[in-house]
């Protein structure tokens, strides 16, 4: 216990224990040491299993201050070696097996009353932090509507990509809403038509109107069912904003249109006079159904314009800087072919190919940043810098609510 | 670097075989952490020292849960670099 053993020692122990001789097991921890340091070297990370990893850190400079002097002055960084050992070391230094490890964790799980909560146990914490998450954004439907939420919100991405969707869903709700106001609307008129075609009716054929009311009753319960199922869309649809449901209920809709479109004819005829007025029906419903495809052909057309805007926008960016390079390249050739031409133009040229250079060496270090997962404004100094200190000219430049915690995707001005 | 390029480059040094390489590697990490976990700290000359460093238990608590939970003790081991490899990693 508590020995300090040097690597002679270590060398013996491991020629005794794997039977080679002291020479070749010399030769070979000292290989092994050597090896890390120079990978260490090249700046790699060495990774040893059954032990850990081997890394280097640079520490930067920084300011202390003599304390009997009350002066200031600057630690030089350095370069430091961290060590972290694998968990499995840690576990046999520990002197617990995976097993235990394991125990320990379940009995804690149900004895313990202050703590210890197993891992298995933080995973539906963090599901239902992530569930809370979006509930403030979608105040305006109905909480029940959470119960069907996926559980495959797992990341703030995703919550973005089921936002969007919502958002998208919620359009096509109102598209469909107005189309069932529509349908309604004709629902109306047909009744009225019904009931004007009912009163010139003569009161001798009282059989053959009750044969009429009959289907349309069918007809109306039908365009209700319709209409119902125009209201449940408003609630279904925040609850799982899949485009699939939308169109089925499009389908429903025109398959309903069709049966009162088949329907109305059959029931009326005996009456010529209302096969005029079906007649009108009929190419109301098939301008309605026109105006439907227009609509879609229309954002569909407008959806392509947008990309092709996009695409020609994107095309137009790289052309830019090759724009201003060109006039410094006839500036050029007039040096060497009119040497006797006065200071002023040669001044212009230096300066053109001056602001060339400045152009040039721009697009090496971009000027933002777009902040990615588990990155900070120190990391981004590093990056862009080379040093952990230009932090502070990143603050001066930019604005954040939050230093310490810059949303994902932010655009960070690089000075 | 990975365990396996490791070990390919210790074989290239020592003119050892891969299958030798890796059975010693493993007996000599083996050897180290028999005696880290006796208590003993183990010191190579010109890279670092090894030591068990305990690390006491402590309770941590968890926001969203609103819970306590007790971190076990354990033993981890602990490196130090020694000042000659920090003078040469720091030459340039």
């Amino acid at each position: 216990m508590n020995e300090k053993l040097s690597f002679q020692s270590i060398a013996d122990t491991l020629a005794r224990k794997s039977g080679v001789s002291k020479k070749v097991s010399d030769t070979f921890a000292k290989a092994f040491f050597d090896t890390i340091v120079e990978a260490l070297k090249t700046g790699e990370v060495v990774k040893i299993k059954g032990l850990g990893t081997f890394k280097l850190v640079e520490v930067g400079d920084r300011e202390s201050v003599n304390v009997s002097t009350g002066k200031r002055f600057v630690i030089p960084g350095y370069k430091k070696l961290a060590f972290t050992a694998e968990d499995s070391v840690v576990d046999v230094l520990s002197g617990r097996t995976e097993s235990d490890a394991q125990s320990y964790t379940e009995t804690t799980e149900h004895t313990e009353i202050e703590a210890s909560v197993s891992v298995s146990e933080e995973k539906p914490v963090e599901i239902e932090k992530l569930i809370q998450v979006p509930e403030p954004e979608h105040v305006e439907t109905p909480q029940d509507a959470f119960a069907g939420i996926d559980l495959l919100i797992s990341t703030p991405e995703s919550v973005e990509e089921v936002r969007q969707q919502y958002e998208e869903a919620k359009a096509k709700m109102e598209e469909a809403v107005e189309e069932a106001r529509k349908a309604n609307a004709e629902k109306l008129r047909l009744e009225k038509l019904l009931e004007r075609l009912e009163k010139n009716v003569e009161p001798e054929e009282v059989q053959a109107h009750t044969e009429n009311t009959q289907p349309l009753a069918q007809q109306s319960e039908n365009s209700e069912i319709d209409d119902d199922d125009d209201g449940d869309i408003t609630y279904v649809m925040p609850e799982t904003p899949t485009e699939e449901h939308e169109p089925n209920d499009e389908t429903k809709r025109q398959e309903a249109l069709h049966r009162v479109m088949t329907e109305q004819p059959k029931t009326q005829e005996d009456e010529s006079q209302e096969k005029k007025s079906s007649n009108k029906r009929f190419w109301v419903t098939a301008l309605v159904v026109l105006l439907l495809a227009v609509l879609g052909l229309f954002i569909y057309l407008i959806h392509q314009n947008i990309e092709a805007v996009e695409n020609v926008q994107k095309v137009e960016q790289p052309a830019k800087p090759t724009t201003p390079a060109k006039p410094t390249k006839p500036a050029k050739p007039t040096k060497p072919a009119a040497p006797k031409v006065d200071k002023d133009s040669l001044a212009k040229a230096q300066k053109a190919d001056s602001v060339k250079v400045a152009e040039e060496k721009k697009p090496e270090r971009p000027t933002t940043h777009r902040m990615q997962r588990g990155e900070s404004l120190t990391r981004i100094s590093q990056k862009y810098y080379g040093t952990k200190d230009s932090v502070r000219a990143l603050l001066r430049v930019n604005t954040f609510a939050d230093p310490d915690n810059i949303p994902v995707g932010a655009v960070v001005k690089l000075p | 670097m990975t365990n396996k390029e490791f070990l390919e480059r210790i074989s290239q040094k020592t003119h050892l075989e891969m299958d030798e390489v890796k059975e010693l590697s493993s007996s000599l990490i083996g050897v180290v952490l028999d005696e880290i976990a006796d208590g003993n700290s183990v010191t190579i000359q010109g890279f670092g020292s090894f030591e068990p460093r305990e690390k006491a238990s402590r309770k941590i608590y968890n926001p969203t849960s609103k819970t306590y939970m007790v971190v076990p003790s354990k033993t981890t081991l602990s490196y130090k670099m020694s000042a000659a490899l920090k003078a040469q990693l720091n030459k340039e």
